[in-house]
């Protein structure tokens, strides 16, 4: 369908700027078809691929408007072919061209649903279906949305590709309400100080780990070995030591045995009986030699890798320990705290066992096969071109057993790690367990993952004995051959008796090196299972990497200012919508809301635990992701609702910002927090262990430790994080009085249920469902009537219903004093 | 980082009990707690009233004057009194709890200690703390001082 507006001239003046950077949105193929259909491409602002029309038919949709219209195409794309470092290929076909004028809609937006969205356009007060679109696409055509709202506004549009002026654009000011608008540069405005865009830019340029999944089951072992690469001198010294005892272990059939009848004991000996005697004597002796020698050996490289191995470890359980410092708060909350335990302590395990006893015996072993092989072909190749024909089919075998054994290893492993986080969970949990007399169903539950570990083990077992025996089989059938062969060549005289019977020892010899390979089948698979998940944690990606670029604030100060914030924890499922804030240095800002409504996520944006998907966290104006983690760390300090107490000394546990502190200053922070009388109650006082294996507090008292503790760190900015919430009302006064204190110089976050507790707050934010309501002082909200009046509203009928008198202000009181005039209304 | 100093001076009063006089005023009985018992018995010392209240920090007894000093000291020794063992007899473990046959000066002493693991502390200086299932404290005042046979007895559970 042709659209219904004929490619005319401009409606809307010279085409945007901007335009070049369009094919990004549409290819260029894609673009070429909406011409054919009479579109005018060059005036296209921006578009969106979305992948359901309508009624529902899953194909590809685009969604695109320029001045004169919105134009919804349907169709499809194919991928033509994909090669390696060029982009792919992509035909498409147009089945369908919608326009529809721009006159005739008012707005646009999108709807979310579970896993679908739809674009909307409102026309009036009718609401029309354009096109519906998976959720994962919601992000495109909500900045679709948002182009074309400001674009209908007469406002500069900013599209993917950065802003788009407009001429008749200006813009009526103050359109996000009356709060102090963020100071970051505004749509459209180029950025000042040449300070780079926020949020985008920095997303573009955010440094990429380069990726690590190349070359898999290889490369792990390498990364192993790269472990070694500290110890190449002993490694050295390891490997030829192991050639030595190798050489003298496969040297002594050839003494004992082929010498000792081929030319002592041999009936054709014509030498006399002195002289054959010495000659026993000397071959006797010499065999002794050589056995001890190769004992001396075995000694000694157990000596050499002894000293090597742990330190290998060491290494390696140090960095597993340290990538686990620096994985985000993403990575703990998306494994269960069992399974990273086990990882730490039985992968490594399970490589240490690898590593010190795997891999001397696999050395030992290849040392000596090789010779034995070597000594084969000296003896007799014809025989041994049998013996080492039948070697790479047993070869072959133990890389399957080892395929098919990795994943059994891995079942058994994912079963155990179940095993060990219930048991983490029954830990952690045992009050409510056993308040809700559940202790029999937990146990039924620990009965059926130990099932499974039983029986992942049982098949593990069932398969190893079904294989086993196939590899012995076969060394009998070899071993039987090669007495059938040899004696014929003996019977032929090409072979003289004493080489047979070498030839035979070491054939039972080379059985240990076989017998080792398929054990080592079974233990590679363990190692290597082992090490793709400790080497998952050793490369997993730094979510919230340091631009290499950081440069400290100096000084900090310590103002905060939130710009058009945006984050989710799952794709699509926004949790902070556009959120726009600021906060002066030294000022404090309470945050409320309900809960859940994302007040908690707002301060952990703050901290940098996360990264926002759009919009930026700046303090004293720059982007926390270019400041430096640790001066950004330190600088702010979080007093939260769960609390962590270090296994340690209560002072330890205050001091834990700046181990150096005295105990002055110790002390001196515990009665601010109010907790030096119930620390000098205790019987160690101020040495009492807490933390896990210490001492049980009560949470008030933990919290006050944790509140001393934040005290010392002295940071600029302080996050309260509902700090308070698990005190009694005394204790909480005195608490918030000595806060007080503390917030002096310093910009605090105050997050709080309790109203109350927020009325020294220069500026408080009522936050639903991740958007901002209301912006403003205590005061100014209470005269909206808004969320705040009504949250107030609440929490006094509540404290007046259990008899506390209420303390708010009266409402006819801020009637009055109410010259300021309050006109914030939310940002959105 | 200073604590205001403040005036102190101890005496003890008509009935042998410690009092303090406080930036001049003074107080009839007073109680002196350790906020480092452990590692600092002699610093950060605070001086309370009979409430628990506190009405000052000394930060070093040695500061003290020497008579008042021994007043302070001899207070707090009534305080922490922790007997001094001499000897390790036995160690014996029935049903979870382990029973130490301990002489102590000149008294034997038997006692059970349970969750050993946290009850028998290593502190610093070589120094072990015991703790019985009714809160008593015993001292090992120092791990070398003492016969080579006690000490292999109580060495396995230390961590």
């Amino acid at each position: 369908m042709p659209p219904r507006h004929p490619p005319g001239p401009p409606g809307g003046g010279s085409p945007p700027p901007g335009m070049q950077k369009k094919s990004k949105q549409f290819e260029k193929e894609l673009l070429a078809l909406f011409e054919a259909q009479g579109l005018d491409c060059s005036k296209l602002i921006i578009g969106a691929t979305g992948d359901l029309n309508a009624v529902g038919d899953y194909l590809t949709v685009w969604a695109t408007f320029d001045p004169k219209g919105i134009y919804i195409a349907e169709g499809l794309e194919t991928i033509l072919r994909i090669s390696k470092n060029k982009p792919p290929k992509t035909a498409y076909s147009l089945t369908k061209i919608e326009s529809i004028p721009i006159g005739d809609v008012d707005e646009l937006h999108i709807e979310r649903y579970a896993t679908t969205g739809s674009l909307i356009a409102k026309q009036g007060a009718d609401d029309h279906l354009l096109c519906r679109f998976s959720i994962g696409m919601a992000g495109d055509f909500q900045s679709l949305c948002d182009a074309f709202n400001n674009f209908k506004q007469g406002k500069s549009v900013e599209g993917f590709s950065g802003s788009i002026g407009r001429q008749e654009g200006g813009g009526k000011k103050g359109e996000r309400g009356g709060f102090a608008p963020p100071d970051g540069p505004p749509h459209g405005n180029p950025p000042r100080g040449g300070r780079p865009e926020p949020g985008q830019e920095a997303k573009d340029k955010k440094p990429k780990p380069p990726e690590k999944k190349d070359g898999k089951e290889k490369s792990r072992l390498w990364e192993l070995l790269r472990f070694f690469s500290g110890y190449k001198i002993q490694m050295g010294l390891v490997l030829l030591i192991v050639m030595l005892q190798g050489l003298t272990g496969v040297l002594v059939p050839k003494l004992s045995t082929q010498a000792l009848f081929d030319t002592v004991l041999n009936a054709g000996n014509t030498d006399p009986m002195d002289t054959r005697l010495a000659a026993l004597l000397t071959l006797a002796l010499s065999v002794l030699g050589l056995k001890l020698l190769s004992e001396v050996f075995n000694i000694l490289h157990s000596l050499a890798l002894g000293l090597v191995a742990p330190g290998v470890i060491f290494d390696l359980k140090k960095q597993i320990f340290a990538s686990m410092q620096k994985l985000s708060l993403r990575f703990y909350s998306s494994k269960a705290t069992g399974q990273l335990m086990e990882r730490i302590n039985r992968d490594a395990g399970q490589i240490q066992h690898f590593v010190i006893d795997g891999i001397p015996f696999l050395l030992v072993n290849a040392a000596t096969l090789v010779g034995i092989v070597v000594m084969l072909f000296l003896l007799s190749w014809r025989l041994a071109v049998v013996v080492v024909a039948v070697i790479p089919i047993l070869l072959s075998l133990s890389v399957f057993g080892d395929r098919l054994f990795r994943r059994m290893h891995h079942r058994t492993f994912a079963a155990d790690a179940k095993l060990v986080s219930i048991v983490s969970d029954n830990i952690n949990g045992h009050r409510v367990i056993k308040a809700f007399a559940k202790e029999d169903d937990e146990y039924e539950r620990f009965s059926e993952i130990s099932e499974e570990v039983k029986e992942a083990s049982w098949k593990l077992n069932k398969r190893e004995q079904k294989i086993f025996p196939f590899f012995t089989a076969l060394v009998y059938i070899l071993t039987t051959g090669v007495l059938l062969l040899g004696g014929m060549e003996v019977l032929k005289g090409r072979m003289e008796i004493g080489e047979l019977l070498t030839f035979t020892i070491y054939l039972a010899m080379i059985q240990g090196p076989i017998g080792f390979i398929q054990n080592l089948s079974n233990w590679m698979a363990r190692a290597n299972d082992s090490m793709h998940r400790v080497f998952e944690v050793i490369h997993a990606e730094d979510e919230l990497p340091e631009n290499p670029a950081a440069q400290p604030l100096e000084p900090f100060e310590g103002s905060i200012e939130l710009n058009e914030l945006t984050f989710e924890y799952e794709p699509a499922r926004p949790i902070i919508k556009n959120v726009s804030l600021k906060v002066g240095a030294g000022q404090m800002l309470g945050i409320v809301g309900k809960t859940g409504a994302g007040k908690t996520t707002i301060a952990n944006l703050i901290s940098r635990l996360y990264d926002p998907k759009t919009g930026a966290v700046r303090i004293d104006g720059v982007d926390v992701k270019d400041l430096p983690a640790a001066q950004l760390r330190r600088n702010i300090g979080l007093v939260s609702q769960d609390i962590y107490l270090f296994n340690g000394t209560i002072a330890d546990n205050i001091r834990y910002a700046d181990p150096s502190i005295g105990m002055d200053g110790v002390i001196r922070a515990a009665k601010v927090a109010s907790c030096h009388e119930f620390i000098m109650r205790l019987p160690d006082a101020y040495e009492t262990r807490v933390g896990a294996s210490g001492q049980q507090l009560s949470g008030g008292e933990r919290q006050r430790v944790s509140i001393a503790r934040a005290i010392l760190q002295n940071p600029k900015i302080l996050i309260l994080d509902e700090a308070t919430a698990a005190m009694d009302t005394a204790t909480e006064r005195a608490i918030q009085e000595s806060l007080h204190q503390l917030q002096q110089g310093r910009t605090t976050i105050a997050i709080a249920h309790r109203l109350s507790t927020l009325r020294d707050a220069d500026m408080l934010c009522v936050i639903d469902n991740g958007e901002l309501r209301e912006f403003g002082s205590y005061g100014e909200l209470l005269k909206l009537r808004g969320e705040f009046w009504k949250l107030n509203k609440i929490q006094n009928e509540a404290m007046a219903a259990i008899g506390v008198p209420i303390e708010d202000i009266p409402f006819e009181v801020i009637e009055e004093e109410g010259e300021n005039q309050a006109e914030n209304q939310g940002g959105n | 980082m200073t604590q205001t100093r403040q005036d102190v001076h101890f005496c003890r009063n008509a009935n042998g009990f410690l009092s303090a006089e406080i930036d001049g005023v003074s107080y009839d009985r007073v109680q002196l707690t350790r906020a480092l018992p452990l590692t600092q018995p002699g610093a950060y010392i605070q001086i309370a009233d009979m409430e628990g209240k506190e009405l000052a920090i000394i930060e070093d007894l040695s500061a003290l004057e020497r008579a008042e000093r021994a007043l302070a000291e001899e207070e707090l020794a009534l305080r922490y009194f922790y007997p001094e063992v001499t000897k390790v007899h036995s160690m014996k473990e029935k049903l979870g709890s382990y029973y130490c046959k301990l002489q102590c000066g000149k008294v034997e002493k038997t006692i059970a200690i349970r969750d050993v693991s946290k009850n028998i502390k290593q502190l610093s200086g070589g120094r072990i703390m015991i703790t019985d299932t009714e809160g008593n404290r015993f001292l090992i005042p120092d791990t070398k001082r003492i016969e080579k046979r006690s000490m292999r007895m109580i060495e396995p559970f230390l961590y």
